[in-house]
């Protein structure tokens, strides 16, 4: 661990906020996306945290997918419908992902907060023994 | 440098270093299901020192890290945004303080030094 431990802690919470933040833009941009009845739906996408070792901060443990069953969605205009009329959508919560997108924001904006806390710390510390 | 002064602000610089350091561990943990706070303790242990007036006592303070074992939330994380953004703040402003302590005192003795 270096001295600038805590800049480098919170950069984890960072990236691993800003990955949630991914997997959720693309979970809603791909909510209506539509597929044959036949084809596998979009599957959306969820970031797993974990905590990283020896208090390191936080790591995405992996990126777990919704189910590829979708919804379906009975649409006989459709150019993608079946013979029934029928076509498939994800299933994407609209909501859930909202609050998500809110969740991930709020985090990376704290930790951003305690790189710049941190950032002035150890700014003042360099100063140590001018004075 | 071995004087109790010197000794107690370099013990409490380490402490806060840890404290804010534990602090960034717990903010990007924030949404880390099971993840349990991280809580650093030393000041009682630096004051009763000090207040022994032993310089090799402060020294040796025991900086203790511990995990919060506040009521969890539903996903079994127990970290308090709020606390730990104040906490960060305090921290900080302490860590600023015990600087500018030590620099008087480095200034005083640059000032012993050079007066010759």
């Amino acid at each position: 661990m270096s001295i600038f431990d805590a800049i480098g802690i919170a950069g984890t919470g960072v990236t691993v906020n800003r990955k949630w933040m991914d997997a959720v833009s693309d979970n809603l941009a791909n909510i209506n996306t539509a597929t044959r009845t036949s084809d596998p739906a979009y599957e959306a996408k969820y970031v797993v945290a974990a905590e990283a070792a020896d208090g390191k901060g936080t790591q995405v443990a992996g990126i777990v997918t919704g189910s590829a069953e979708g919804r379906r969605v009975y649409e006989p205009t459709h150019p993608l419908a079946d013979e029934q009329g029928y076509v498939k959508y994800p299933d994407i919560d609209m909501s859930s992902q909202m609050t998500s997108l809110m969740m991930a924001q709020r985090a990376y904006q704290a930790n951003l907060q305690t790189i710049t806390t941190a950032k002035e710390a150890y700014s003042s510390a360099l100063q140590l023994g001018k004075g | 440098m071995s004087d109790l002064t010197s000794v107690a602000l370099h013990t409490a610089l380490n402490g806060l270093q840890a404290r804010q350091r534990a602090i960034a561990d717990n903010i990007a943990n924030i949404n880390t299901k099971g993840y349990l706070a991280n809580k650093v303790q030393f000041e009682d242990a630096l004051a009763s020192a000090v207040a022994g007036g032993d310089a090799r006592a402060a020294a040796s303070t025991g900086i203790a890290t511990r995990k919060s074992l506040e009521p969890t939330r539903e996903d079994g994380n127990n970290v308090n945004l709020d606390e730990e953004t104040i906490s960060n703040i305090s921290t900080n402003l302490s860590y600023q303080t015990v600087l500018g302590a030590l620099n008087s005192k480095y200034s005083m003795l640059r000032t012993a030094m050079s007066s010759q």
